[in-house]
């Protein structure tokens, strides 16, 4: 039987975990908090250790706010002989469950990261991803455009609510990245 | 309160020894889920996320998301070709299915948090809040008692203390202190913390719309529940409910009477959630993660009254049949 009230004399052990419990908790509360002048001057001297660990965190999940619109990227590789190929990445509502499922880290990527101006580092190294996996030797991909795909979901009223049946197309177009592929970026 | 009353509560809270059980089932479930993210999630694609020719590669990584500043990564170790990314795929899966066993456990869970620290170093824009939650529990677990139970090392340890005769030395598992499941513990808290704040900082969730919208993101579509999902009446209880559970998360989850429905409702609020919108594993790490909170001593009761239940049941069933 053991008894829970008993505690151990406290040892070297006790006072090291202590500190870096304490230490730990008091840099990733401060991480967690708003944006602030002081929060910067306190995380300053850990930052470096802390990213290089991968203990930073961030749980802003569905918030502040959920976004109102629903949207899709779509690439549309066009090779030299003219011929154009439409490249869809996996659009959950159109799969089955299982592959919804396996392809998470696909939505993943392409919904939050791809299509928006903060990754556009990105884009040039995903335009040469597409043109190597679609690759053909004889009529060769000669540029790629990402275009998004979008509609704002229909704001609750006191007259009703859009039902999820009757949720509309993602019909309003842009194109957010052109790509001129180069003879290094092709096998 | 005086200082010696603190330091009292400070010692009891993190080093009061308790038994594993808890821990060691954690260990297993956590195990699982990261190898459902190495095989199924990235599995067959792991070359397009990871390989010296992926999506995203490693060169761009660095410069525009690491800002050319160090960052933890195995693969940076390894020759980049297809051939070494993928043996470290298989190092990943090995090393899991070791952790779930409970075979050099400490290593093998090192080793899978320290991978999956790479992994999202190496790719940050496929992992979702589930995935970084899994890597920010990952290196207390590796320091806890996970492997005390239900693991090839207590089994083999016992096995080696046998064949010698030193049947005094083998034991269940002694209890130890318990900092580093309370460190699991408070990582759960401090989610459902910032969560909250963030979303009473926002509109939606203060007009009772947030669940409304969450719902008809067509991307995460899961199964479908038109009865809730088309009717506001519902949506918007769902959305107090999560309001009000995500703030009992963090503060009526420490207190015993309280805690059970707290659970409850937790569990309720990310099954409704998993059931609703597709995201493997974001949910299933904090329900797993709830499972820290019951004391092991509960835990053992709950599964021997199950058992005690089901056996009288078998035993009716059988019995009366072996009559006839």
């Amino acid at each position: 039987m053991i008894n829970y009230k008993e505690i151990s004399k406290s040892d070297f052990k006790e006072i090291g975990l202590s500190f870096v419990v304490a230490t730990y908790l008091f840099f990733t509360i401060t991480w967690l908090c708003p944006d602030a002048p002081i929060k910067t001057l306190i995380l300053e001297p850990v930052k470096q250790f802390w990213l290089f660990w991968g203990l930073e965190q961030n749980w802003k999940l569905f918030s502040p706010e959920i976004r109102e619109i629903n949207f899709h990227p779509e690439a549309i590789l066009t090779y030299a002989n003219g011929e154009r190929m439409i490249v869809e990445m996996p659009r959950m509502n159109r799969l089955s469950y299982g592959e919804r499922f396996r392809l998470e880290k696909f939505r993943k990527w392409s919904i939050d990261s791809l299509p928006w101006p903060d990754y556009k580092e990105f884009w040039p190294d995903f335009a040469r991803y597409i043109g190597r996996k679609h690759y053909c030797a004889n009529n060769k991909p000669s540029s790629l455009s990402l275009n998004l795909y979008w509609i704002e979901i229909p704001k609750p009223t006191a007259a009703g609510i859009s039902e999820l049946a009757a949720l509309p197309q993602h019909t309003k177009m842009s194109t957010v990245f052109f790509y001129k592929y180069k003879a290094e970026d092709l096998p | 309160m005086t200082i010696s009353a603190l330091i009292k509560l400070w010692r009891q809270f993190w080093f009061a020894p308790e038994d594993s059980t808890v821990i060691t089932i954690y260990r297993i479930l956590y195990g699982l889920l990261v190898l459902q993210v190495a095989v199924v999630h990235l599995g067959a694609n792991f070359l397009d996320w990871y390989g010296p020719k992926a999506i995203v590669t490693l060169p761009t990584v660095v410069k525009y998301f690491w800002h050319n500043e160090p960052r933890f990564d195995w693969l940076l170790l390894l020759p980049q070709t297809d051939s070494a990314i993928g043996a470290f795929h298989l190092a990943f899966i090995f090393a899991t299915v070791f952790m779930i066993i409970g075979f050099g456990t400490r290593y093998s869970t090192l080793f899978v948090w320290l991978s999956l620290v790479s992994l999202h170093h190496q790719d940050p824009f496929n992992i979702n809040g589930g995935d970084g939650f899994l890597r920010a529990v990952g290196p207390w677990l590796a320091f806890s008692n996970c492997g005390d139970k239900y693991s090839l090392d207590a089994w083999l340890k016992n096995l080696i203390n046998r064949k010698r005769g030193r049947l005094d030395l083998i034991t269940d598992c002694p209890a130890k202190a318990p900092w580093a499941q309370r460190m699991i513990q408070i990582q759960l808290a401090l989610v459902y913390w910032q969560t909250f704040g963030c979303k009473i900082a926002g509109s939606q969730w203060l007009d009772g719309s947030a669940v409304y919208y969450a719902t008809r993101l067509d991307d995460m579509f899961r199964f479908p529940a038109p009865l809730i999902a088309n009717n506001m009446f519902l949506l918007k209880i769902l959305n107090w409910f999560t309001l009000i559970i995500e703030l009992a998360g963090w503060t009526l989850i420490w207190f015993k009477d309280t805690r059970y429905w707290v659970l409850l409702g937790l569990l309720g609020l990310h099954l409704g959630i998993d059931y609703m919108i597709n995201l493997p594993v974001f949910e299933w790490a904090f329900i797993c993660t709830l499972l820290t909170f019951v004391p092991s001593h509960d835990l053992t009761n709950f599964f021997s009254r199950l058992s005690t239940y089901y056996k009288a049941k078998l035993k009716t069933k059988f019995g009366a049949n072996s009559h006839k």
